[in-house]
């Protein structure tokens, strides 16, 4: 068993519609699992301390995280919750996933520095759509096959495939929908080692 | 296309007079030419009608004005780089100063004494480059949708929201986040190119 953590900023004014779209995919597609402890963490509770309490007795874990983000931190209503300068060190041997703005610039990477094994995450501006599932399926997709066992490396292939699919199936259609998956796509980005979530489980 | 001539010159009323306003009238019909004498005027025109598409002929010289045709159209630029305007003067071509012209991206030169003929092929080229530019590809596409445009759609986990007419007023007036969309709908095509899911045609 392995602990996951989900943290869905699902109150915010312009993206809470969007995280609060992807938790129910999340929580669909937890649905009946009875063999990981999992944890959501919503906007209320998204603050460095609580994110403190949560991690810091776990020898390894996965964490997942839907809200606003700049080049080095992960932030809320309450400030900043995973952050470079803050908090950093409490995310040794975690899977770390995120779909937020730019945190791939900084924050991925600084995670790897100091012990986390794996992150997923954007590098540029992450865009989403009123109506259109497509944003959130491909946001979504990396997390659920790790949880299914792929390995990363594998992974972010997947998902390239995923987002691919979504914009040939919509540019003809919906060409500035698609303008801007392919935006979230070439700015997906992994940093750190090629794990599964049983090499992750082994770290426990 | 929902099309608009304005012509800003200190002379209206010989313009008016002209076989080519009577070819402009003609041909875009008379709702759909307006004229400006007073700069100032024309500049308050041009930004309560972006939601048009705007073709300006411009006159440079404008004696005890505020401004002459090089600051108008620098003005003209500070609203909007989408907007095509034609240089018409009475100065021949080899006599202007075009430096700064060609900076602020106008879109053609014309003599006063050009025919009317040569007067629509420059105002036909304006339009072709409505109907081919990118950014009114985008206008165009907007405008037809259904539906409450002042909703927002488009969402950044950056925390920027936009709706519809905000994407529109952002690519009228060409700020920094209109520009990326034309940027992204270019970045699109070339990946379909790339990965052969489109071709270019002959």
């Amino acid at each position: 068993m392995i602990n996951i953590l989900l943290a869905f900023d699902e109150e915010d004014q312009e993206i809470g519609s969007f995280n609060q779209g992807c938790r129910e995919d999340y929580e669909t597609y937890f649905t009946g699992s009875e063999h990981e402890r999992i944890t959501y963490i919503s906007s209320n509770s998204l603050n460095s301390l609580n994110i403190q309490v949560r991690t810091e007795q776990l020898s390894s874990f996965i964490f997942a995280a839907y809200s606003h983000g700049e080049i080095n931190k992960l932030f809320s209503k309450s400030g900043d919750y995973v952050s470079s300068t803050v908090n950093i060190e409490l995310f040794k041997n975690s899977f770390f996933y995120t779909v937020s703005c730019n945190t791939g610039m900084q924050l991925g990477g600084d995670l790897i520095a100091n012990g986390c094994k794996c992150y997923f995450g954007y590098k540029t501006l992450f865009n989403s759509w009123l109506g259109y599932k497509e944003f959130s399926e491909c946001a979504n997709y990396g997390f659920f096959k790790f949880i299914e066992g792929t390995n990363t490396n594998e992974i972010f292939e997947q998902m390239i495939i995923k987002y691919n699919q979504h914009i040939d199936d919509m540019y003809v259609e919906h060409f500035f929908q698609a303008s801007l998956l392919r935006e979230n796509r070439d700015g997906l980005i992994k940093i750190g080692e090629d794990i599964t979530i049983n090499s992750l489980k082994q770290a426990i | 296309m929902d099309l608009c001539v304005l012509i800003i010159d200190d002379d209206i009323q010989r313009i008016k007079e002209g076989a080519l306003i009577w070819e402009l009238e003609d041909k875009f019909g008379s709702d759909n030419i307006a004229f400006e004498s007073d700069p100032n005027e024309a500049i308050n025109y041009i930004e309560e009608n972006l939601h048009k598409n705007i073709i300006i002929l411009l006159d440079i010289q404008f004696p005890d004005k505020v401004m002459n045709g090089h600051e108008i159209l620098s003005k003209i630029r500070e609203i909007s780089e989408l907007i095509p305007v034609i240089l018409w003067s009475a100065v021949s071509e080899d006599k202007e100063t075009f430096s700064d012209f060609i900076n602020n991206n106008a879109f053609g030169f014309l003599s006063k004494s050009a025919t009317s003929e040569e007067m629509l092929l420059m105002i036909d080229r304006a339009i072709s480059y409505f109907k081919t530019s990118l950014d009114n590809t985008i206008e165009d596409w907007i405008i037809q949708k259904d539906g409450d445009k002042d909703k927002p759609v488009y969402f950044t986990s950056e925390g920027k929201s936009y709706s519809l007419n905000q994407i529109l007023n952002e690519i009228r007036t060409q700020t920094d986040v209109g520009k990326s969309f034309a940027k992204k709908l270019n970045e699109l095509t070339i990946d379909l190119l790339l990965r052969n899911k489109e071709t270019l045609n002959d």
